[in-house]
């Protein structure tokens, strides 16, 4: 389904959504200049959102850090923030949501805590229109536009928004607006699509070449910044936090040691290669990277995948 | 607190309790443990449990009773060193049954050679007792590190080959001292059909190997890894080894598997 709407007619979108009971977040800079999920309806686009820094998306269905339950009884603890629609995500985001789907609900567990935030939350993906610092999401097949993991997607196609509907939910809000020129859409994507670089995907692979390898693993500082900041990052660790009575999930990151270590201080994994290697097998590897750039934007030590792609595609 | 709540929850633990605790060998205990979903573990798998602080650990199930496990449990890291200060009566946190079990249909068609070391005759132990052609090839550090002693002469009354070795004699010992693979030849080797190697990493390396090239075929050769798992339900993410989680997707592989799991980190597929 494609619908055609104006400005108001998405801001109309948005109200319906708060009246069904969802909490409107969307781009909004504070006043240190950084982009936050702001709540209530926009005035208008933000046109120079590129993306946050943050992946918010992951954080609302997974948190970084949530009690699981209750050492005491074992009590299940379920923390939830409501329903929240989530206006402007980033194609990249959205794929990403979507490959998290597939790895916390359509394996052999579900993972409840997950389930229940996911199904609370509606995503309205905007397309982009110009790539954001060190992305590469169109080689990873994750943008400009999503495929995957939005409810809506908009594209702002001269002057108008066109709605691509990806949920049953979705088709019933839109379903009274106009429908869309699917071959206008087509030519605007065409034309959007040329701006974005396109790297050689099949160099772009597990395994990491060694000399790559090497270079990556002699610069990482193990800050794990890039972990913290990956969209597809869910790797988790669950503990109790001395003096309290819960039993917490917190993210984990395989960049530092103490994720592939073993009783009594032995490690899976004692070398910073051998953890770099273990992260590129995921992300390349397994394909969870979306091709967002937070990694790069973030790593203090030229060590994430703009070095990895200028080690492996060289001057291309 | 319902039943059907902590079941939705696939990383809370259940309640449970410790009915007695036996001692095996110096720092080496069976937990026997009170648990209602005891008839669901087949030979092979494990569950997680958490001694009620810290973090909770993936242990092999030795034995089943009528509601009760029984856990096998060496005095290694914090949370075994916790398990260690615990009394009969005591509650501790359960779940699973979890992973995929050794495969027994295939292994009830055929002779099966066990090749174990040390503390890997707890996760083979049901799967041994449950099969009626099977040979034990069981080393230890040493005499007192053999487990499950009492067990020995019902095996072999039952037909059972048992050989055992000892890393270091003690005066005591007179049977064979060696690493396990010493008692490894051609003539045991291709008198099985399939074999099952349990132990330290190190012994499952060399003892699958030595398996392989005595004549069995690595596609009947059956491991089980210990990997790091935090979880146990193949979220957390940290078993991992190239595009398989040991905790779901084993923690039983063939070194087939095992294998083509070494060529996909290597990038030959993908």
């Amino acid at each position: 389904m494609l619908k055609r709407l104006t400005w108001e007619q998405v801001r109309d979108v948005l109200r319906n959504l708060e009246g069904m009971g969802y909490t409107v977040l969307h781009p909004a800079k504070n006043e240190f200049g950084d982009w936050i999920p702001r709540q209530g309806i926009p005035e208008r686009w933000p046109e120079d959102f590129p993306n946050y820094l943050f992946p918010f998306l992951r954080e609302i269905v997974l948190p970084s850090t949530e009690p699981v339950f209750d050492t005491a009884d074992y009590r299940p603890i379920f923390h939830t923030y409501g329903k929240i629609a989530f206006f402007g995500a980033r194609p990249c985001d959205a794929t990403a949501l979507a490959y998290t789907d597939a790895f916390y609900l359509e394996r052999l567990f579900r993972d409840k805590h997950y389930e229940k935030r996911r199904k609370d939350l509606f995503v309205i993906s905007v397309a982009c229109t110009r790539p954001c610092e060190n992305s590469f999401c169109r080689t990873m097949g994750a943008g400009p536009f999503a495929g995957k993991g939005f409810d809506i997607q908009l594209y702002p196609v001269e002057g108008l928004w066109y709605a691509e509907a990806g949920s049953d939910a979705a088709r019933e809000l839109l379903r009274d607006y106009p429908d869309a020129d699917a071959g206008r859409l087509e030519e605007w994507r065409k034309k959007v699509l040329e701006r974005f670089p396109l790297y050689d995907r099949t160099k772009l692979r597990y395994p990491v070449p060694s000399p790559v390898r090497d270079f990556l693993s002699d610069r990482c500082f193990s800050c794990g910044g890039c972990i913290w900041l990956c969209p597809t990052c869910t790797c988790y660790n669950e503990r109790q936090p001395a003096g309290l009575n819960v039993v917490v999930r917190e993210q984990d990151a395989c960049l530092l040691s103490g994720y592939h270590r073993l009783a009594k201080g032995a490690s899976l994994r004692p070398t910073m290669k051998e953890m770099m290697g273990f992260r590129y097998e995921c992300k390349l590897g397994i394909g969870f990277c979306t091709g967002c750039g937070r990694c790069s934007t973030t790593c203090i030590g030229y060590a994430a995948m703009d070095a990895y792609l200028e080690k492996t595609l060289g001057g291309e | 607190m319902s039943m059907k709540l902590h079941l939705n929850f696939v990383n809370v633990p259940l309640p449970a309790r410790i009915v007695s605790i036996v001692d095996e060998a110096p720092d080496i205990k069976t937990f026997v443990i009170r648990y209602d979903r005891s008839a669901q573990v087949l030979p092979g798998q494990f569950v997680m449990l958490f001694p009620g602080r810290l973090w909770e650990i993936p242990i092999s199930v030795a034995w089943t009773g009528d509601e009760e496990i029984a856990l096998t449990i060496a005095r290694v890291g914090k949370v075994t060193s916790a398990l260690f200060q615990m009394n009969v009566g005591d509650k501790i946190g359960v779940r699973g049954p979890y992973g995929r079990p050794w495969p027994m249909d295939l292994l009830r068609d055929g002779r099966v050679l066990f090749v174990i070391g040390g503390l890997g005759l707890a996760p083979v132990l049901m799967a041994f007792e449950q099969l009626n052609k099977a040979t034990l090839v069981y080393g230890a550090r040493s005499s007192r590190f053999l487990l499950y002693r009492d067990r020995y002469d019902r095996w072999k009354r039952e037909g059972k080959e048992v050989l055992l070795t000892v890393d270091r004699a003690s005066e005591e010992w007179d049977g064979h001292v060696g690493v396990v693979t010493t008692l490894l030849d051609e003539e045991i080797v291709s008198s099985h059909d399939y074999a099952v190697v349990a132990g330290p990493p190190i012994m499952m390396k060399f003892a699958s190997e030595m398996l392989e090239k005595l004549g069995m075929e690595s596609d009947r050769i059956f491991l089980t890894l210990e990997n790091h798992m935090k979880c146990g339900v193949g979220l957390c993410g940290h078993c991992r080894v190239g595009d398989k989680y040991v905790c779901v997707d084993g923690p039983v592989f063939s070194l087939k598997e095992i294998r083509r799991l070494e060529e996909w980190a290597a990038g030959e597929v993908i």
